[in-house]
């Protein structure tokens, strides 16, 4: 059966094998606990880090063992945690690989004022929501806002949108997976990744 | 098979590529057309791989859906000035907003006939972006009102009352000209600003070229064509056309980021500028008060902002009556 979705809320109903639902449970909790420290967290890793794509791996990185511990024991509160892992990550890279981080990642202090900072809010009222989002979508290449706008709002479909815009459906793709990538760095980091190379 | 495209402008890691994995099944996966149990079942069996490639889908994801809120915004759009109306103090800029109202409008331009212009304003404080169907934009700031007008043969704005930003997909056939006061602002490919007061009007270019056209008739001079970097102040009778740093015009032109940058600026001008945006008036009657002067960037509807500015760093005395902010030296 080719289960595709009515909408993007069904989703979670479509899997069923007994592991697939603690899968859930897990991204639900990866979803709301983990990816708002994103920010924070970036800023942390790239201390450890040697180049961009570097960053970008040991977050990689990082959320696969956050998961995978996670599934064992589903820690509360869910910053200490995280922050304990991404520590030892940096002492790991120290250790195996010779990086050695500029700022000294025993530097347990630093640490704690990371794992001190308020959370953000995590009931963000629809209004606050839909702000941020408009804020991200501006932040976007003018294409792939545009793509993203009229696959949300007006329902089209790739070929839809790539028949409007006379564009192949192709590069309307790339202009939805290049803008929900960057949609989803701006969301969480509040920065995208071309805006902070300028 | 529609692999992830890579990127070239960066270098990717291991993450990147599986990021661009993600994206791409998620894309697809979301679409309304061509997914089948082939790709959900290649989709499984990469999820099923690594916790890496389930996380990287699940943050594509929660973004991605995260942007199914934007249907809020369908019942918003017509009335008013273009949702504009609760643009919040530090001024998120509320473009897409803009866009659904264009992609709404586009019926209108698609027919091909000569549409009734619409009319597109901004109330004070207020900023907007117009997406046309063409592909081009206008940015109105505070108190700005548009008209526009796209048929198959020309696009026409009237530009009726303050200033407005313009990035026009060019179109030889189909000019795009700016109607301020008599003038025609007529597009050669490119980007510009321009600003209508009472009896003049200025055009600024950050990229490509426009030609002014002066008021038909009377005693004034040809089409003047500006290019990149250039400003000119025209009125009935004269032109001038001055060069601009790009840091000048990145600083005439904030206003499309909620921003007034200042430099070296008599408060005089600071609150002249402070009041295009703000109902909430600066008043200064001193005029060695208005002489002095700043520099800094401040949010252009942030009179807070302002009054805390004049007071911890200038060390004026700020008052507040009704609806104005009054600046004056304190001991006075």
């Amino acid at each position: 059966m080719a289960d595709r979705p009515k909408n993007e809320f069904e989703e979670r109903t479509s899997p069923a094998s007994g592991e697939a639902i603690g899968m859930d449970d897990l991204e639900d909790w990866f979803v709301r606990e983990v990816l708002p420290l994103e920010a924070v967290l970036i800023q942390y890793l790239s201390r450890g880090a040697r180049s961009k794509a570097d960053i970008e791996d040991l977050r990689q990185d990082l959320y696969e063992r956050v998961c995978a511990a996670a599934r064992q024991e589903r820690p509360n509160p869910a910053r200490p945690f995280v922050f304990t892992i991404a520590r030892n990550l940096l002492i790991d890279r120290v250790r195996h690989e010779h990086v050695v981080p500029f700022d000294t990642v025993e530097n347990l202090e630093e640490l704690n004022i990371a794992i001190d900072d308020p959370a953000p809010d995590r009931v963000v009222i629809a209004r606050q929501e839909l702000r941020r989002l408009q804020a991200a979508l501006d932040q976007l290449p003018q294409r792939q806002r545009d793509a993203i706008v009229m696959r949300k709002l007006n329902g089209l479909s790739i070929g839809e949108i790539a028949q409007r815009a006379g564009a192949a459906e192709r590069t309307v793709k790339m202009h939805l997976t290049d803008g929900v990538r960057a949609l989803a760095d701006i969301l969480y980091r509040g920065t995208s990744d071309t805006e902070r190379k300028s | 098979m529609t692999g992830p495209a890579a990127n070239p402008s960066q270098s990717v890691g291991r993450a990147g590529i599986t990021d661009e994995r993600a994206s791409d099944f998620l894309i697809r996966r979301y679409d309304l057309e061509g997914w089948n149990e082939a790709d959900q079942a290649e989709l499984d069996s990469w999820l099923e791989e690594s916790l890496a490639n389930r996380t990287a889908y699940w943050r594509l994801k929660a973004a991605w859906t995260r942007a199914n809120r934007l249907d809020a915004l369908r019942p918003m759009g017509w009335n008013t000035t273009l949702a504009a109306r609760q643009f919040p103090k530090l001024g998120l800029r509320l473009a897409t907003a803009a866009v659904l109202v264009a992609l709404l409008g586009s019926a209108i331009w698609y027919t091909g006939q000569q549409p009734a212009s619409r009319t597109f304003a901004t109330a004070v404080g207020e900023r907007s972006n117009l997406q046309l169907p063409d592909g081009s934009r206008v940015e109105l700031t505070t108190n700005t009102t548009v008209r526009v007008s796209a048929g198959a043969m020309d696009r026409k704005v009237w530009l009726d009352k303050g200033e407005a930003f313009f990035r026009v997909v060019h179109n030889d056939r189909r000019p795009f000209v700016i109607h301020a006061l008599d003038f025609k602002v007529v597009d050669l490919g490119t980007e510009f600003s321009v600003r209508r007061d009472a009896n003049r009007i200025e055009v600024m270019v950050l990229k490509g070229s426009v030609r002014i056209d002066p008021p038909a008739g009377g005693d004034q001079y040809r089409p003047v064509r500006l290019i990149a970097g250039e400003l000119a102040v025209a009125d009935n009778h004269s032109i001038s056309v001055t060069r601009k740093s790009g840091t000048e015009m990145a600083d005439a032109l904030s206003w499309r980021s909620g921003i007034l940058v200042f430099r070296g600026t008599p408060l005089g001008e600071v609150a002249a500028q402070f009041n295009r945006y703000n109902s909430e008036k600066i008043v200064i009657d001193d005029p060695d008060v208005a002489r002095l002067t700043i520099s800094a960037r401040l949010p252009a509807t942030d009179i807070d902002a302002f009054a805390r500015v004049a007071k911890n760093f200038i060390g004026l005395k700020v008052e507040r009556s009704s609806n104005e902010v009054h600046l004056a030296r304190t001991g006075k």
